[in-house]
């Protein structure tokens, strides 16, 4: 764990690098993945830090909004680089809007101009869970188990660390499935795969929000989006060959 | 020659599969529901018990966390040499004497095993500081936080549970009433 790296007279804040590095492998790796389709590069790279930068303001003030008043009284607080006054999730709601909208603008909101995107997001994710890991955050719950990692007076299950295996799982299945399924059926099995790496991660969290209950809020939206991601089956009839063989037909075909 | 039979559907195979395999997953969201007790653990992050802190005062007393047990607390660590220490401390008192009666207390560590034990004083008195200034002469209480860099602030709510973790600063009066004027409205 090692939230800050001291070099001599500078003490550089280790997540926020990671977070910066894993931002810049991000924008590379959709780059190069928009290289092999009509998309316009420059156009995206801008729309992508349009997002970015988007994503930074409206994450500054939804943290100012509860403290307007202070805020009123020092609007230059609100420009000051302080990494810790953010709402992290209001910003990227607006950065998945930016990027929403400028698709739809050029009428590229379309499944393959989003799986441009996604791995994009995969590494994102795995940027946070480690930059989670070097500062202790988003900590798991006391365990026994063998893979358990010391921190913070107890043996605790390394969350951050399952939630990097599930993202890496999600990005080798996304390459690996490059050239044997539809983009759809590519962006629903990623996706599906994200939302249970945050159900399952998550479940080992020692401080998460929840509903009442204790029912934890983002278990419950990965949740929601497993169901979505994972289409129903479109009903059929088998019809049985005189070899004895079985060929599903979807009913509109019989 | 084909015959049609109604055998049943890979369709809906699949289609039990997805709910077993949702209900599932729905399960295990219930049965990892986060439990209402805090966890017993101490340790400087969010969510855990604030570690202990007794140190001696500018003043000669010893004074305690515990001594400020049921109130909101600013833990400052910080130095005379160090640049965004001295430039949040103003923004640190003016919090101090708006929110000080409301509930709120700061604790200003002077990290004194690597400052100038004679600038201390003169600091306090250069910026007018009210709040009480603990001196960690061993570098005991730097160790429990984890501090690596100075200036590290933490913010303690009436439960004596960590709640945020600021590395680094100046940090801005609106920033911190932001942060603390939340933790002031919950009850111990």
């Amino acid at each position: 764990m090692y939230p800050v790296l001291n070099l001599g007279p500078l003490a550089i804040h280790v997540p926020g690098l990671i977070l910066l590095v894993g931002v810049w492998f991000g924008l590379w790796w959709v780059d190069r993945g928009a290289a092999r389709t009509a998309i316009d590069r420059d156009w995206l790279s801008s729309t992508l830090l349009m997002a970015l930068g988007g994503g930074l303001i409206a994450a500054r003030i939804a943290y100012a909004i509860p403290a307007a008043t202070a805020y009123l009284n020092d609007p230059l607080a609100l420009i000051r680089p302080e990494l810790n006054s953010f709402e992290p999730a209001w910003g990227l709601i607006t950065a998945a809007l930016v990027v929403l909208i400028r698709f739809q603008r050029r009428s590229l909101l379309t499944v393959d101009a989003l799986a441009v995107v996604t791995p994009g997001v995969i590494i994102l994710f795995i940027a946070t869970a480690l930059a989670d890991l070097a500062a202790g955050s988003h900590y798991g719950l006391p365990t026994t188990l063998p893979w358990g990692i010391q921190l913070w007076e107890a043996s605790r299950h390394p969350t951050q660390v399952y939630r990097i295996i599930g993202c890496i799982a999600a990005l080798l299945l996304w390459e690996r499935t490059a050239h044997e399924q539809t983009a759809a059926a590519r962006l629903r099995l990623t996706i599906g795969t994200m939302a249970a790496t945050i159900i399952i991660s998550d479940g080992f969290l020692a401080d998460s929000a929840t509903f009442p209950g204790g029912i934890r809020i983002s278990q419950v939206l990965a949740w929601v989006v497993l169901v979505l991601a994972w289409p129903t089956t479109t009903s059929g009839t088998a019809v049985r060959q005189a070899d004895g063989t079985a060929e599903t037909k979807p009913d509109s075909a019989i | 020659m084909s015959q049609e039979q109604h055998i049943p559907p890979a369709g809906s195979r699949r289609a039990f599969l997805r709910t077993a395999a949702l209900g599932i997953a729905a399960f295990f969201v219930y049965a990892t529901r986060q439990q209402t007790t805090v966890d017993i653990s101490s340790g400087p992050r969010e969510g855990l018990r604030a570690p202990a802190i007794v140190l001696g005062t500018l003043g000669g007393a010893e004074m305690s966390l515990a001594d400020v047990n049921g109130r909101v607390v600013i833990v400052n660590f910080w130095a005379s040499w160090c640049a965004p220490c001295r430039a949040e401390m103003p923004a640190l008192q003016r919090l101090y004497d708006a929110e000080h009666a409301g509930g709120l207390d700061i604790l200003a560590v002077n990290s004194t095993v690597q400052d100038d034990p004679a600038a201390i004083a003169g600091f306090a008195t250069e910026f007018g500081l009210t709040f009480p200034i603990l001196l960690d002469t061993t570098g005991d209480a730097g160790r429990h936080y984890r501090v690596q860099a100075l200036p590290s602030t933490f913010i303690i709510d009436r439960r004596g549970v960590v709640r945020r973790v600021l590395y680094g600063g100046p940090l801005s009066e609106a920033m911190l009433r932001a942060a603390v004027e939340p933790l002031l409205w919950e009850r111990a």
